[in-house]
């Protein structure tokens, strides 16, 4: 009896091991090294596909689309990178490189530039980097107030009270940071075009008059969508309605 | 020549009247014996020439003729005149059916008497092959009149009826793009024949062409049971240079072909005269002919060309030299690549050659060397890359692959040529020659290589489950609560025995006065018992334990300099001060003390009592 248990537990055990993602991911490095891009892409998927996700992943299945002709997918999985690691110089650089391929070139609508400031502020760390510093500033503002109170001497007294101060108004940048960053990750506010070309239209239906084209690779926001639609917003601010077949969310 | 046969024929009408008196014989001739589809010559001879009518030629094919010939021989022997005249009528036939055929006698008229010739007996055999059409295996066209699998025997049938006609010939009606084929134009003829004008080339349009030298020998072909020469008159090599069903259209061409004229001239002796049929006239006229269109059907590459195809379609071999392996800086070396073998060398694109940056590369050059024998364009084509180095070191140039297209085994096939290193040396004693050419050499930004995406990350950060975010999870949201709880308890529970310790100093405090005057009191009991030691003792206790009790310290730790310290700090008075270190004195020192120097107790009593009762007003 014991040993059946045994021979069960191995053998999940070995179950487990024999498709762990690290092992599928290594296995998909071979097929690329080995010039199969498209079958290096489709095992790099089965790790998504177990549920999991990590942006070296996400960059070499970037590598893999580009290596395939696929432009679209190829920025799309970089974006989804430098999602998850906002640091990854790697990603950003082929993703810059890519990015010379795409099609579509817009006039930047100028923004205000506290809003450009805030933008690129949030987007250098990634919602676990924010995460992790607002609540470390939060447990050195709760110590910090703590000396303040107890301590007798008046300059623990001093620099409790300004550390404290200080900490709490970078716990709530940072907190708020982090937030900002949590709610893309719930409800992803920025896609790529995936299809070749794409038809924008004014309203979400095949009907809809065509206002104008986008093309494989172009990054849009998303705004709103309905089932099968999704209203978009290109940078340089116009909108219109695309099929949801036809882009990928970062 | 035809001054001869108009001779000849003067002859025969000046003395035809003496000779038509004789009795003619004529006789026909031909093999008894005769296979299936083998052209045989049916001779007619006979003593006079008149006009043959040949009979109902059943089984039988007439091929060409009649190849009329005359001869006559005349002597005078001893004043008397003999004369022999031979007239030889030629046809060329073929039988067509198996089996003892005969072929009904001839009838010939010379003047107005009628002769007949004896019938021939001919037995036909099997033939061997009944393929009477040499130049058809040429050609790669069936125009015998047996059924032919070619369609051209059907389209064809209109002009192949006249006597002269033209005809575009590839040698493929399929091939694919790049792939190099023989076009030939061939002039069929029944008659004398010749071109009216020198002829222009064929105008192939989508192709790639180079002209041969077309064959000059003339060939016999049968054609819907009609024997023509046949005559190359121009042929190239075409490679076709897009897909899809490419026309060689009409080709036109003036040639002068024989035909009977009517003369129109007028009714002058002479002329009518030649208006016998004999005469009448046969005349070069010049005609337009034109080739039928002539499809190909041109096949793209399949798919899946590998690295290093440049469009080469054909038969390859490459090969790679440098032309040095240790140059100096500033000098030159040469990579050459060539190319051999057969197919479209003059159109191949170069190959791709990684080599080495940083050096001046320049443009390559091609040399092409190809001859067109066995009808195929053949020979090499040479790339030459120039590099002159700029910098010393050892370097390296990647294998060249060169792929082509075998239209043969309809395969892409890849050759590869080997690696080449070369290395580079400073310039001989001088450092200066390179600054000469680049100037600033040394100080030469990084190339930007960079035309490719980085290498994949071999390995991985940890996976984390798709879409989680931090904030999300269970235990960050729950530690924001606890740390605030957990600083929100410290601060209570400090708070809690700070109190109660507060609370203590304050009873004991209070109870301080209460303790020194029940010690005072029992000292006050001891100096009326007069236990004068015992008394200095509590005087003593009652001091000490009131400090201890009002300055919260402990007794063990309690010593003059602690208490004059804790007094100095609470600005007790210096006066009082020294009262309390001059009554401590007196009680320690009068406690042990011979009794004539031992102070007056009541008076340290009373000091005692109201030092307890000065410092209960100063202290807090």
């Amino acid at each position: 009896m014991k040993r059946a248990y045994l021979i069960l537990l191995l053998s999940m055990l070995f179950g487990v091991v024999s498709a762990s993602p690290d092992s599928l991911f290594l296995k998909a490095n071979g097929l690329y090294q080995d010039g199969k891009y498209e079958l290096a892409l489709e095992q790099y998927m089965r790790v998504i596909d177990s549920g999991l996700e990590s942006a070296d992943l996400y960059y070499n299945m970037g590598n893999a689309a580009y290596r395939s002709n696929s432009i679209g997918y190829a920025i799309l999985y970089f974006e989804k990178a430098l999602k998850l690691d906002p640091s990854h110089e790697d990603a950003s650089n082929n993703l810059e490189f890519t990015s010379r391929y795409r099609v579509d070139t817009f006039e930047e609508v100028p923004e205000l530039f506290i809003r450009t400031w805030m933008r690129t502020f949030i987007l250098r760390f990634s919602e676990r980097t924010w995460s992790m510093v607002s609540l470390v500033l939060f447990i050195l503002v709760t110590f910090s107030v703590l000396i303040y109170i107890f301590s007798r001497r008046l300059i623990l007294k001093k620099i409790g009270f300004f550390v404290a101060l200080i900490g709490f108004v970078l716990f709530i940048i940072t907190f708020s940071a982090a937030i900002s960053r949590h709610q893309t990750i719930i409800r992803p506010d920025a896609a790529i075009i995936l299809a070749p070309s794409v038809v924008v239209r004014s309203s979400p239906s095949d009907t809809g008059t065509e206002l104008f084209i986008l093309h494989e690779g172009t990054k849009v926001k998303v705004n709103e969508g309905v089932t099968g639609w999704q209203n978009i917003r290109v940078i340089d601010g116009r909108e219109g309605w695309i099929s949801s077949r036809d882009f990928g969310s970062i | 020549m035809k001054v001869k046969l108009l001779a000849s024929a003067l002859f025969f009408i000046l003395f035809g009247t003496l000779l038509s008196g004789q009795d003619e014989t004529f006789t026909a001739s031909a093999p008894s014996v005769v296979k299936v589809g083998d052209q045989f010559q049916y001779v007619i001879e006979g003593s006079d020439r008149g006009s043959l009518t040949l009979p109902p030629l059943n089984y039988f094919q007439l091929l060409a003729g009649p190849f009329s010939s005359f001869s006559s021989h005349s002597q005078w022997v001893n004043g008397k005149m003999t004369k022999e005249t031979v007239a030889t009528y030629t046809y060329v036939l073929r039988a067509t059916k198996e089996g003892t055929l005969t072929i009904r006698p001839s009838t010939i008229r010379v003047g107005r008497k009628q002769y007949q010739t004896n019938a021939v007996e001919i037995v036909v055999n099997a033939g061997p092959s009944p393929d009477p059409d040499p130049g058809a295996a040429a050609g790669n066209q069936g125009n015998s009149g047996q059924p032919s699998t070619s369609r051209e025997t059907q389209s064809a049938d209109a002009s192949e009826k006249d006597p002269v006609f033209l005809r575009v010939t590839p040698s493929k009606r399929e091939v694919y793009v790049g792939e190099q084929f023989v076009s030939a134009l061939k002039v069929y003829t029944r008659v004398n024949t010749r071109p009216a004008s020198s002829s222009k080339d064929i105008p192939y349009e989508g192709y790639f062409k180079k002209s041969l030298d077309p064959d000059a020998t003339a060939q016999r072909q049968n054609i819907n049971g009609q024997q023509y020469i046949t005559q190359v008159i121009q042929r190239h090599i075409l490679i076709p240079q897009k897909t899809g069903d490419v026309v060689i259209p009409p080709y036109e061409s003036e040639w002068m072909i024989p035909q009977r004229v009517q003369r129109r001239s007028s009714k002058s002796a002479f002329d009518s005269f030649f208006d016998d049929p004999f005469f009448n006239g046969v005349q070069d006229v010049p005609t337009k002919l034109a080739t039928r269109p002539v499809t190909i059907k041109v096949k793209p590459l399949p798919p899946g060309a590998p690295e290093g195809f440049s469009g080469a379609v054909g038969d390859f071999s490459i090969d790679a030299t440098l032309s040095a392996e240790e140059i100096e800086v500033n000098e030159a070396l040469s990579l050459k690549i060539t190319v051999r073998g057969s197919g479209n060398l003059p159109l191949l694109g170069e190959p791709k050659v990684n080599l080495p940056p940083d050096h001046d590369l320049y443009d390559e050059t091609r040399s092409l060397n190809t001859s067109t024998a066995g009808n195929r364009i053949s020979g090499t084509v040479t790339f030459e890359y120039p590099i002159v180095a700029r910098h010393a070191g050892r370097f390296r140039i990647a294998p060249v692959q060169f792929a082509w297209f075998d239209p043969k085994t309809e395969e892409y096939q890849t050759a590869t040529t080997e690696e080449f290193t070369f290395t580079v040396l400073k310039g001989k004693g001088d450092d200066s020659p390179a600054s000469v050419y680049v100037p600033g050499v040394m100080h030469e930004n990084v190339a930007d290589l960079g035309t490719d995406i980085r290498d994949i990350s071999r390995t991985s950060q940890l996976f984390t489950p798709l879409a989680s975010s931090l904030l999300a999870t269970r235990w960050y949201r729950w530690t924001y609560p606890i740390i605030f709880l957990l600083g929100i308890i410290t601060v209570i529970l400090i708070r809690l025995v700070a109190r109660r310790n507060a609370d203590l100093t304050l009873v004991r405090n209070r109870r301080a006065n209460k303790l020194a005057r029940v010690r005072l009191k029992k000292a006050d009991r001891l100096r009326k018992s007069e236990e004068v030691g015992k008394f200095y003792e509590e005087i003593g206790k009652a001091i000490w334990g009131y400090f201890s009790d009002k300055l919260n310290i402990e007794t063990s730790k309690l010593s003059r300099e602690v208490v004059v310290e804790q007094l100095e700090r609470q600005d007790i008075s210096l006066s009082l001060r020294n009262e309390l270190l001059r009554i401590l004195d007196d009680s320690e020192f009068s406690r042990f003390a011979p009794s004539s120097e031992k102070s007056d107790v009541n008076q340290l009593y009373a000091d005692a009592v109201s030092l307890i009762r000065n410092l209960e007003n100063s202290l807090k």
